[in-house]
């Protein structure tokens, strides 16, 4: 533990697992109470296409990948909010092309290769300490305006009709989550990757979902959770010289599973909210 | 001094409303008048417009054409001084969330955003909702986890924390089994006398003689002052006589107005 401990690259890594659990824990739970999961996805596969996009122009990863990200989360806020029986389909176009105009931005990019995969599962072992930097600042804001907004974020997941009553800005706030969801997507996909960002914004916030008493209860436990799969997946990849982003997916997926089976053995539990 | 006109306006005044879905006919030609302290039943069968008149009254959706008036103004500017309970069939049972916690709600907006967390005095208030409609021993209760009595009673102390003039309740006697219902109107009586209540419900079993007039609405609206409920009015409403008579509710309900 102590020797893993002393490579840099290995502490830069468990400061990006960590920064991810944090940001998962909270936004995951939004995109889980919301039941906005393929929209989350939508939004990454669009950040694909970002990465492509920053590649293609040598840009920096997270400004080309940000921007677009972004802008797909603003043109699925509209769409959803105008004609909300449209927005599964337009979500499922903008998937595709986001994924499909990263690859061929990647293609068009003269001797470029190498850093496909990697964006395809991540590289957390990979993280330079510039990024982490950005890395902290992106979660700090996105941690910041979730705990400034709480009481609506919460009014708004948990009744829509009656915040809008209650003079709650539903249309705006829902808008800036999925601005939140792109912002913190983003991030994620730097650690684990196009393909696995999705599960580790939606497992851990669902496991504990059933354990917690209030929106912050599930937000704490999801980032705990999340900690955990992250830093035990970080060293069974080190250990076992795997994939480190697929390693920390399956572990959560463990948990996932253990998570199912508690539940069904105690089926009373939570009486108390808290 | 300036209470004086208020208190003889009109909590609702519908002239002359027509909504429609996409290009689907709601509602043609709905007025409706409801003096303040009035208990009205609006019944009609599901599909009729219930809601969706509800949903006008509120401001969340906007007419077509005619008017609303809300407490002399605008639906939207009305809503804060309006309380709402929905039917607790679309509530997601499995949110994370205390009793408590969805009563708070009900501060929302009350005073401006700096203060939205209520302060002591909106805590109070929380408090005093909450105790009156008896789910303050259930505060700490994850939502999901009571009944659907408790839970109506729940929505209700959160329409109540703002001191509403007007409360709109949506299908209130669905969750309810047949014996909590007197107990019910009797908790809606004793609101009856500082709320204004609007409620709506496709079941005829909701009128009781505590209600104090009764309208029916299938896309046109039929409104009986008085509380007088007919058969012929039930059937224009319902296109369906039998439900009423097989009830027997008619001769409570003009019992009541034979009284007044």
């Amino acid at each position: 533990m102590a020797e893993i401990l002393q490579m840099e690259f290995m502490r830069h890594a468990l400061a990006a697992g960590l920064l991810v659990s944090l940001v998962c824990g909270v936004v995951g739970t939004l995109v889980v109470v919301n039941r906005i999961v393929f929209l989350a996805g939508g939004i990454a596969h669009a950040a694909y296409g970002g990465i492509g996009l920053a590649i293609f122009l040598g840009w920096p990863f997270l400004a080309g990948t940000l921007g677009v990200a972004l802008a797909a989360a603003s043109a699925m806020a509209a769409v959803t909010l105008r004609a909300r029986h449209r927005a599964d389909a337009v979500v499922g176009v903008i998937w595709a092309v986001g994924m499909a105009a990263g690859i061929v931005l990647i293609d068009l990019t003269p001797g470029y290769r190498s850093d496909l995969m990697s964006y395809l599962f991540g590289s957390i072992l990979a993280v330079p300490a510039s990024e982490l930097g950005e890395m902290a600042a992106v979660a700090a804001l996105v941690v910041g305006i979730v705990a400034w907004f709480y009481p609506d974020f919460l009014a708004m997941s948990y009744d829509p009709e009656f915040a809008r009553i209650r003079r709650v800005p539903v249309a705006a706030l829902y808008s800036l989550m999925l601005l939140l969801i792109a912002a913190s997507v983003v991030i994620v996909i730097r650690v684990v990757g196009l393909i696995l960002v999705i599960a580790l914004l939606t497992i851990p916030p669902f496991i504990a979902e059933s354990f917690s008493g209030s929106l912050k209860g599930m937000m704490a436990r999801a980032t705990a959770w999340s900690a955990f799969f992250t830093v035990t997946g970080l060293f069974l990849s080190y250990l076992l010289d795997l994939t480190s982003g697929a390693t920390i997916i399956l572990v959560a997926a463990a948990g996932f599973a253990a998570a199912i089976g508690w539940r069904r053995l105690r089926p009373g539990r939570g009486e108390e909210a808290g | 001094m300036d209470e004086e006109p208020r208190l003889s306006e009109k909590a609702i005044d519908i002239r002359g409303l027509w909504f429609s879905y996409n290009g689907h006919s709601v509602l043609e030609e709905v007025n409706l008048s409801v003096p303040r302290g009035d208990f009205l039943v609006l019944m009609g069968p599901n599909g009729g417009g219930k809601t969706t008149l509800l949903k006008l009254i509120l401001g969340l959706l906007a007419p077509r054409r005619g008017e609303i008036t809300v407490l002399g103004t605008a639906p939207r500017l009305a809503a804060h001084r309006v309380g709402y309970v929905p039917q607790n069939v679309h509530v997601n049972k499995s949110f994370p969330i205390s009793v408590h916690d969805v009563v708070r709600m009900g501060r929302l907006g009350v005073g401006g955003r700096l203060s939205r967390s209520g302060g002591r005095d909106g805590e109070a208030a929380v408090r005093r909702a909450m105790e009156e409609m008896g789910v303050w021993g259930l505060r700490r209760r994850r939502i999901g986890q009571l009944s659907g009595g408790q839970l109506q009673r729940a929505f209700i102390a959160r329409a109540l924390v703002s001191r509403p003039e007007i409360l709109l309740l949506d299908e209130a006697m669905a969750s309810i089994d047949a014996r909590g219902r007197a107990e019910f109107y009797d908790l809606l009586a004793e609101l009856n006398r500082r709320v204004t209540i609007l409620a709506v419900t496709h079941d005829t079993m909701m009128l009781s003689p505590r209600v104090k007039s009764v309208a029916c609405v299938n896309r046109r609206l039929h409104h009986h002052e008085g509380g007088e409920l007919t058969s012929e009015l039930l059937e224009a409403a319902y296109r369906c006589p039998v439900d009423l008579v097989a009830h027997g509710i008619p001769h409570r309900v003009f019992e009541v107005h034979r009284e007044d």
